[in-house]
């Protein structure tokens, strides 16, 4: 079976954006990209709230044509385009088109079915308040969190409100150029 | 010039509650080497009734192992300062208790050249973190989600970029970054 696979930045004292939702800070950078790209290497599918899912959709289908784009945005762009894309959202419209299906109910479900029937992983990316309900429900089995070397002193939490705390199984860690330090953990399950 | 250093123990998801992380040997032996470099230690009123008189007691009784022991020594011997406006007054040994002023005592503490000093109490490195004072951090990464409970900082006005030193990481999965200024 595939694996749900979390992948966010975050800032050093665990917020995932600022107050108002902002991203300035993380630096994500080629070197970052390149790692990023063999993550998707083995992933066929990818899944998002919608706040993550605009962000991402605003960029990555067309950021391999622009003439100045590095190799791993050519890489990551082509991947993004032919992964299926899930948005797990009741206000985004129904969208078929560029694989891309919207989820508004039964979202437990749907998202294990979609794990069954997925041949490769599937990667969320940033969507902290959809992350916490399929963490909750025991769904995500392995996580990749980017610390960033910023502390931003309040923000948007990545987990809030949980009722149990939740044991992971640190795997290895990997050290970047600008200072950011990716932790890889699986969940422990009894 | 002596350097003022934040160590604390988080989870990934930037929580501080005490209660949730993975305590044994290797993290004491950790601290240890922390204190080490360090030779006066800053608490507020909460944290000082966390470590005391439990540290002290293990300390005087070495009722640990014998990594833990050297810990309980270790930071027993620290001389110590306490801020607070309600506590009455303070039992540990080496220990002084400030009412008011911490920015012109840290201040007036950073001008000696000695060791470090280091911060036990997240409000008070809140505080100092908003001042600019604080030239190193240690988060040491436990891996738990808490979800909930006490935020390492909560109410910063601005955000500050870190740059970082090294990382360390520990059998029990705990990982080490250690951080300066920028």
């Amino acid at each position: 079976m595939s694996k749900l696979i979390l992948v966010v930045h975050v800032s050093l004292d665990g917020f995932v954006a600022g107050q108002r939702g902002e991203l300035d800070g993380f630096e994500a950078g080629e070197e970052n990209l390149q790692f990023v790209c063999s993550l998707t290497e083995e992933a066929d599918t990818t899944l998002f709230g919608r706040i993550s899912y605009q962000l991402l959709n605003d960029n990555w289908p067309t950021a391999r044509n622009r003439p100045n784009a590095t190799k791993g945005e050519i890489a990551y762009s082509n991947w993004y385009n032919n992964a299926k894309k899930i948005v797990i959202s009741k206000t985004v419209a129904k969208e078929n088109s560029n694989n891309t299906t919207i989820v508004s109910e039964n979202i437990l479900e749907e998202i294990i079915k979609i794990k069954e029937r997925a041949e490769k992983n599937i990667l969320i990316f940033g969507s902290p308040t959809v992350s916490q309900l399929l963490m909750q429900h025991n769904l995500i089995d392995s996580y990749w969190i980017f610390v960033n070397p910023i502390m931003f002193g309040k923000g948007i939490p990545l987990f809030t409100d949980l009722s149990n705390k939740i044991k992971l199984k640190l795997v290895t860690t990997k050290q970047f150029s600008n200072g950011e330090v990716a932790l890889n953990y699986l969940t422990e399950r009894e | 010039m002596r350097k003022l250093i934040f160590a604390i123990n988080v989870t990934i998801d930037g929580y501080a509650d005490h209660t949730s992380g993975i305590v044994d040997d290797e993290l004491h032996g950790y601290f240890t080497e922390f204190l080490r470099n360090v030779d006066i230690e800053i608490f507020g009123h909460d944290t000082y009734n966390l470590m005391y008189p439990y540290w002290h007691d293990v300390a005087m009784n070495q009722s640990e192992t014998e990594v833990t022991n050297e810990f309980a020594r270790t930071f027993d011997s620290i001389p110590k300062i306490v801020f607070s406006t309600t506590l009455k007054s303070v039992e540990w040994n080496n220990t002084t208790l400030l009412r008011s002023n911490l920015q012109e005592e840290i201040v007036k503490l950073k001008q000696q050249s000695s060791k470090g000093i280091s911060i036990g109490s997240i409000s008070i490195a809140s505080q100092l973190t908003q001042l600019g004072l604080i030239d190193e951090y240690h988060f040491v990464v436990h891996p738990i989600i808490a979800g909930r409970g006490k935020r390492l900082f909560e109410k910063l006005e601005n955000s500050s970029q870190l740059e970082l030193i090294e990382t360390q990481k520990l059998r029990s999965g705990v990982v080490a970054l250690h951080y300066k200024k920028i």
